[in-house]
């Protein structure tokens, strides 16, 4: 779709984006020492914690993956909600204070209270690197997405310019500011993401046959004995024509057929058979030729129509059926969820088909009944639940656990228990943090459900759904939201960046090399090393510009999960837990799971875009790790521990 | 013993919750993942069961969470007590 930008919208954003900066730099000159950079002190009130903790937790995975995931699969996207919020209780209640009363700067630093060990620093710092980098490429791509329907931008000018940010605001001021940017965008986003749900069940459900543009889409009906070609004809169209024999549109996966509308333009359809009719519903197609010219449903992209408009993408998602009437009027928050389970809707799916001109991707209608939309199974990914088999079913077992254990691993969230004062004060704000983060997430269900029901889907990009169902409600809105959402991005990518810039300066620089350095000389270091990681994650996140934002954070969580929880959990309740022990957990986590991800399914299909080896079918059988790494990495300490435990003292040994 | 201790009262506390929450939550994904058919059962309000045990996955965590908060704070006062301390005094130890 193409995105003309408002002065309003674009005037909010620049005003966030200074407030923001402002801060940064009011905040930022008073900190001058390692426990001011790393740790604001650890003054932080308890209960500004607990917001900041909500904004550095509701993430662009958060907000914006979720709610695209919901939109485009229903209940699929809420499932990420569920276990985000679930591994919370981890947090609370096993890792919070214990965390606050071994800890100083880093995470690693209460890996390493009791063992005093070189060793677990650097392998602590370099899962904090890689984990953090994992969780920067979505923030980055989702700021990608967000500048485009607000200022019109390209992607990789959105990942610039909140790479440029954010690299400003940690190297001027540190946890300080960071803790009040995420304090200020957490309370924002709570707030309006309120708002926008009392707007959507205000609003309430209504059936229609197209989206916001007005376009209605063609649905086309004839007895099962005819054919499509025939009941295209008798309605209106013009040479309708399935395709060669030796097409690439032979080989799709759904069956077409083609023809041209009265009025000129080309128009693709999809088939589907039953056992009394054959339904003809009409398709959206995005060529990108080898002339580089990209093309429409048939024509150039950008072209002016009779009407004034301009040839793209139709905006989707719409209910064709509702229980009773064509419109609900306000309903309540049970009573919305009880009509969309009783609707039908067109859900979107698209395929891509190497066709002579180009590679094309035809975006097609799927007719879905509410009662599914509201039940697990329906993203590709997760089909597996609704297909008989255990191995079918380990990829959701396996997210849902990632997702529970990876919270309370996350090292930006960690290391927030050391900017407030006392244990207590941190399992204070973790209780704010919990009530903040779950009341946004059940929100997160009526903002998917709202945009899949809006009409304002762009259909080629799933992390645009809440700023686009935010402008089909109100422009006022879609700006406030676009900025806090561009906010969202910032609070997280500063505390993830803060959290890398400790790894190097802190656990690598200062502890494992023992370079001996000073406190300005740590805080120097550690600006050095958050430029270099902000310039790391405008890459990756150019990159990975097409992947859901949610699914790449369950990424995060799994290789977190894998490389530090083991570790944590073993240290605290395992008195026979070694050093070594520690490492061989961490390390073979961090390694089993990046390397499962890797040479997983979906990073070949998604990321490489090459057909995967058969071998790494039997190696790799599915795409998440966390069922397999975590309780690997579990065992490698285990084991290790016992191998070199050392021998009891023989007065011991008599007892 | 120290308060944060995990072998202190309240840390044990907190694991016995620890484990219902994660019975809840374990319940819910193997309902998910080998009875789907269950989760599209009409359940209160004509809302399914997938929906209402997902609000519940979320509101159950904020009332334990509640909850080992209050019983810290008893444990708190009560140790403070035993101290000499007002809880204001202990809480504001870095």
């Amino acid at each position: 779709m193409i995105y003309e930008p408002s002065v309003m919208a674009v005037s909010i954003f620049v005003l966030f984006v200074l407030i923001t900066l402002g801060l940064s730099l009011y905040l930022g000159r008073r900190t001058r020492s390692s426990a001011g950079y790393f740790a604001a002190h650890g003054q932080i009130p308890w209960w500004v914690n607990g917001i900041a903790f909500a904004g550095d937790y509701l993430s662009a995975a958060s907000f914006l993956g979720i709610c695209g995931m919901i939109a485009f699969y229903g209940y699929d996207g809420f499932l990420y909600s569920i276990g985000f919020l679930a591994g919370w209780i981890v947090a609370l209640f096993v890792i919070a204070e214990p965390m606050k009363r071994l800890g100083k700067y880093t995470f690693a630093d209460a890996l390493n209270a009791k063992f005093q060990s070189r060793g677990i620093q650097l392998a602590a710092g370099i899962s904090t690197l890689i984990v953090s980098l994992f969780y920067l490429i979505p923030q980055m791509v989702g700021a990608g997405a967000l500048v485009r329907p607000l200022l019109g931008l390209p992607h990789w000018a959105g990942v610039l310019i909140v790479g440029a940010v954010v690299i400003f605001i940690v190297v001027t001021a540190g946890m300080v500011s960071t803790t009040w940017v995420q304090f200020f965008k957490g309370s924002l986003l709570v707030f309006f993401t309120a708002v926008m749900a009392v707007l959507i069940l205000a609003r309430g459900l209504r059936t229609s046959t197209g989206g916001v543009d007005g376009y209605q889409f063609v649905h086309v009906t004839g007895p099962a004995e005819s054919t499509p070609e025939a009941i295209l004809q008798a309605a209106g169209f013009v040479n309708p024509a399935l395709p060669a024999d030796d097409s690439p549109w032979q080989q799709a996966a759904n069956q077409y057929v083609m023809a041209t509308s009265p009025q000129g333009h080309s128009m693709v359809f999809r088939v589907e058979r039953s056992d009394d009719m054959i339904e003809l519903r009409e398709c959206q197609t995005l060529q990108h030729r080898d002339d580089g010219s990209v093309w429409v449903n048939g024509r150039p992209l950008g072209e002016k129509n009779p009407d004034g408009s301009i040839n793209q993408l139709h905006p989707i998602g719409h209910i064709v059926r509702l229980a009773q009437d064509h419109s609900t009027g306000p309903l309540g928050p049970i009573a919305y969820l009880r009509e969309i389970g009783d609707s039908d809707l067109l859900l979107w799916r698209s395929e891509k088909i190497p066709t002579a001109a180009g590679p094309t991707t035809v975006f097609y209608p799927r007719l879905t009944r509410g009662s599914e939309v509201l039940s697990p199974g329906e993203h590709p990914k997760f089909a597996g639940i609704r297909q008989p088999g255990l191995t079918s079913k380990l990829n959701f077992i396996s997210l849902m656990f990632a997702l529970f254990c990876g919270t309370a691993s996350l090292p930006h969230i960690l290391i927030r228990y050391y900017t407030v004062r006392s244990a207590v004060a941190a399992r204070k704000s973790t209780i704010v943090g919990i009530a903040a983060i779950g009341f946004f997430y059940i929100l997160t269900l009526y903002l998917g459900l709202g945009a899949m029901t809006s009409g304002a889907l762009d259909p080629t990009d799933t992390n645009m759904a809440a700023p686009l169902l935010a402008r089909s409600l109100n422009e006022w809105l879609f700006a406030i939201i676009s900025a806090i959402a561009f906010t969202t991005v910032l609070g997280t990518v500063s505390g993830l960046i803060l959290a890398s810039a400790g790894a190097v300066a802190h656990d690598v620089a200062g502890y494992f090399l023992a370079m001996g350095l000073g406190e300005a000389e740590q805080v120097r270091l550690a600006k050095v090393a958050s430029v270099i990681v902000g310039a790391v994650a405008i890459v990756l996140g150019v990159l990975f510009e097409n992947m859901n934002v949610g699914y790449l954070v369950g990424w995060a969580f799994s290789i977190a999960a894998s490389a530090n929880l083991p570790a944590l959990v073993m240290l605290l309740f395992w008195k026979r837990t070694t050093y070594q022990g520690i490492m061989a957990g961490v390390l073979v986590g961090m390694i089993s799971s990046l390397g499962w991800i890797l040479l997983s399914a979906d990073t070949f299909s998604s990321v490489y875009h090459a057909p995967r080896p058969q071998w790494l079918e039997v190696v790799v059988p599915f795409s998440q790790p966390g069922i397999v790494t975590i309780p690997l990495s579990f065992v490698a300490l285990i084991v290790v521990s016992l191998a070199t435990a050392r021998p009891q003292p023989l007065l011991a040994a008599g007892r | 013993m120290n308060a944060t201790s995990p072998h202190s009262p309240h840390a044990r506390w907190g694991i016995t919750l620890f484990a219902i929450y994660t019975l809840f939550y374990v319940a819910y994904v193997f309902v998910m993942a080998f009875i789907p058919e269950q989760s599209q059962r009409e359940w209160i309000g004509g809302v399914n069961l997938a929906v209402w045990w997902g609000f519940a996955l979320i509101a159950v965590a904020f009332v334990l969470a509640v909850v080992y908060g209050w019983t810290c704070r008893a444990e708190l006062e009560t140790s403070a007590y035993e101290a000499g301390q007002t809880p204001g005094e202990q809480e504001s130890q870095p």
